[in-house]
């Protein structure tokens, strides 16, 4: 058997005639069926093509047909609200003048909100689609102003103006004097008596406009002078006034207020902080010192204290004095969480001069505020020296 | 198939001749018929091959009922896949190589039930049940014997050393139809050769070198 073909001649493989037969007709039912079975998916495919097709026309004609006129629809009802005057949110005319007996809250059509307190006087001077012009006859208003609007506001101060777009201020208004505070956005103030006839101001500012003095618009930052009864009214006092804490030493501090007027320490305050803001660091240094020697025993006068050190230690690169004035700010029971940042300063300064007690000064705040702010940059200074 | 009466066998003669020459037939116009779905020309394809390629399978897979459905599925891939014959001349070989591969997967599903089922489908037309009704007890004997000796052998070796050796491929035939590479081929053969020559003395001769 090492022959292949002797092997190949010995076998007989082939199929019977029936089981040829067999397989054809089993050969010609699947062809069938895979042609029908071809045919019917064809079918499903044609017809949910067609279906699918048809939705995404009538999809794309949607959106062509919808979208223009919800842009056009969506246009004018924005351009119809804008461009009527304001009305109260309920849509009712709003009146020439309002005078709050009562502290009074006031929605407008366009979002703005106006909160009056008790016994202020407003007048709806001009209310157009671009322009709304409020006169704060008396009192204290607080606006919040949505930004985003095309609509300018002018808030008439009697003798100043207040331009804002889309703001949040309080506007305080005495017979004497007028006070705008920003907490949001940027106002613009016009008059005689501002400075240069307009001033911009910022969020976290405010200004004091009087109207006996000319050019006496002051600004000071916010965030440096903490809230305190005295600062709801700004009074402007006569000579032969009580002071609240300590007698002044001094009569007159700026030369653009009248000799008869005693500056009062927000006075003091607001000077030395427009002075700083002017970048005149010097001025502004010496109305600090002036606190000081005015008011040594107000509870104010350790944040000018602390305000001189930064000044020192900031402006003029005179870190031993910085020092000397963190201690001082302490020593006059600087209020947290100031008291945390004058420790650290402490620390920085004396380091700064070359000098070794910055290694008490660090561990004395690392062991008062052992979680504070500043725990990692002191770490760093004990460690920076080893 | 000699063993039973309804088989109407080749003479021994026209099987060889009809083995040596697979594409004798001339198949120009049947195809070209069938490829314009002539369901009289695909029975004249039908009944010109399917004795030849019933036989392949049969001897490679020795059931009855696996081979029908190869032969089957052969035919019915061959009609749909008919546009992709380049060389009508050639149709037999094509067929046969479809045939090949489906005998080839028929032993994949083959090991796939033992593993499920842990049996397969009896093996009820050995080599020894296809033999021609003249062959003499000593052939038969051999037979058996050979028959023995590749059941010891893996589904794919024997394939290979039976088309090598009873169906007469080449190399690149074997592995083109089983989908192994050449060299793959040579060394199952090798392989049965080294086996079957040890066991009863099959010499291959040195034909497995051959492309």
């Amino acid at each position: 058997m090492t022959n292949d073909k002797h092997l190949r001649s010995t076998l007989d493989s082939s199929p019977a005639q029936t089981v040829v037969d067999k397989m054809w007709t089993q050969i010609l039912l699947a062809e069938d069926h895979a042609a029908a079975h071809h045919n019917r998916r064809r079918e499903k495919v044609g017809s949910v093509d067609k279906w699918a097709a048809a939705q995404r026309f009538a999809f794309i004609t949607a959106l062509v047909l919808l979208v223009p006129v919800a842009l056009w629809w969506g246009i004018h009802i924005r351009n119809a609200q804008e461009e009527a005057p304001l009305t109260f949110q309920n849509s009712s005319v709003l009146p020439g003048s309002i005078i709050a007996a009562q502290p009074q809250s006031i929605q407008l059509s366009d979002g703005t909100q106006i909160q009056l307190q008790r016994d202020t006087a407003i007048e709806f001077v001009k209310n157009t689609h671009a322009d709304v012009e409020i006169a704060v006859r008396n009192g204290t208003a607080h606006f919040d102003i949505p930004s985003g609007k095309k609509r300018g506001w002018k808030i008439n101060c009697e003798f100043a103006m207040v331009e804002v777009v889309g703001t949040v201020f309080d506007i305080e208004k005495s017979a004497g004097a007028v006070r705008v505070s920003v907490q949001r956005g940027v106002v613009l103030i016009r008059g005689d008596n501002v400075s240069g006839g307009v001033q911009r101001l910022s969020a976290g500012h405010q200004a004091l406009i009087h109207p006996k003095h000319s050019a006496s618009a002051q600004s000071t930052s916010l965030d440096d002078v903490p809230a305190t009864s005295d600062a709801v009214s700004i009074p402007v006092r006569e000579p032969g006034d009580e002071i609240d804490t300590g007698t002044p030493i001094l009569n007159t501090v700026d030369s653009d207020m009248t000799a008869a007027i005693i500056p009062t320490i927000d006075e003091l305050f607001v000077l030395a902080d427009n002075a700083r803001l002017a970048g005149d660091s010097q001025t502004g240094l010496n109305y600090l010192h002036q606190i000081l020697s005015c008011y040594p025993q107000h509870p104010r006068a350790a944040t000018a204290a602390f305000s001189i050190a930064r000044l020192y230690q900031d402006a003029f690169s005179t870190p031993t004095r910085a020092a000397e004035y963190f201690e001082r700010s302490l020593s006059l029971g600087l209020h947290e969480p100031l008291r945390e940042t004058a420790t650290a300063k402490i620390a920085e300064a004396y380091l700064a001069a070359n000098n070794p007690r910055y290694r008490l000064a660090a561990e004395r705040y690392l062991r008062l505020y052992p979680t504070g702010q500043y725990r990692i940059q002191t770490e760093a200074i004990l460690k920076e020296r080893r | 198939m000699s063993s039973a009466n309804n088989i109407i066998p080749l003479s021994p003669k026209a099987a060889i001749a009809q083995a040596a020459a697979p594409d004798a037939i001339p198949a120009h116009e049947p195809i070209q018929a069938a490829l314009r779905g002539d369901v009289a020309a695909k029975e004249q394809i039908y009944r010109n091959h399917v004795r030849y390629v019933y036989a392949v399978a049969l001897r490679l897979l020795r059931n009855q009922s696996d081979t029908e459905d190869v032969v089957q599925e052969t035919f019915i891939q061959a009609f749909a896949e008919l546009h992709r014959l380049r060389d009508p001349e050639r149709f037999r070989a094509w067929l046969t190589q479809i045939a090949v591969h489906k005998v080839h997967r028929m032993f994949r599903k083959r090991r796939m039930r033992i593993r499920l089922f842990g049996s397969s489908a009896p093996m009820d037309a050995p080599l020894c049940a296809q033999l021609v009704s003249h062959a003499s007890g000593e052939t038969r004997a051999e037979i058996a014997l050979l028959e023995q000796q590749l059941n010891t052998l893996d589904d794919t070796v024997r394939m290979c050393w039976m088309l090598r050796h009873i169906e007469q491929f080449s190399i690149s035939e074997i592995a083109t139809a089983a989908g192994i590479s050449p060299a793959t081929v040579k060394r199952k053969l090798k392989l049965a050769d080294e086996r079957l020559s040890l066991q009863i003395g099959i010499d291959s001769g040195g034909r497995n070198d051959e492309r």
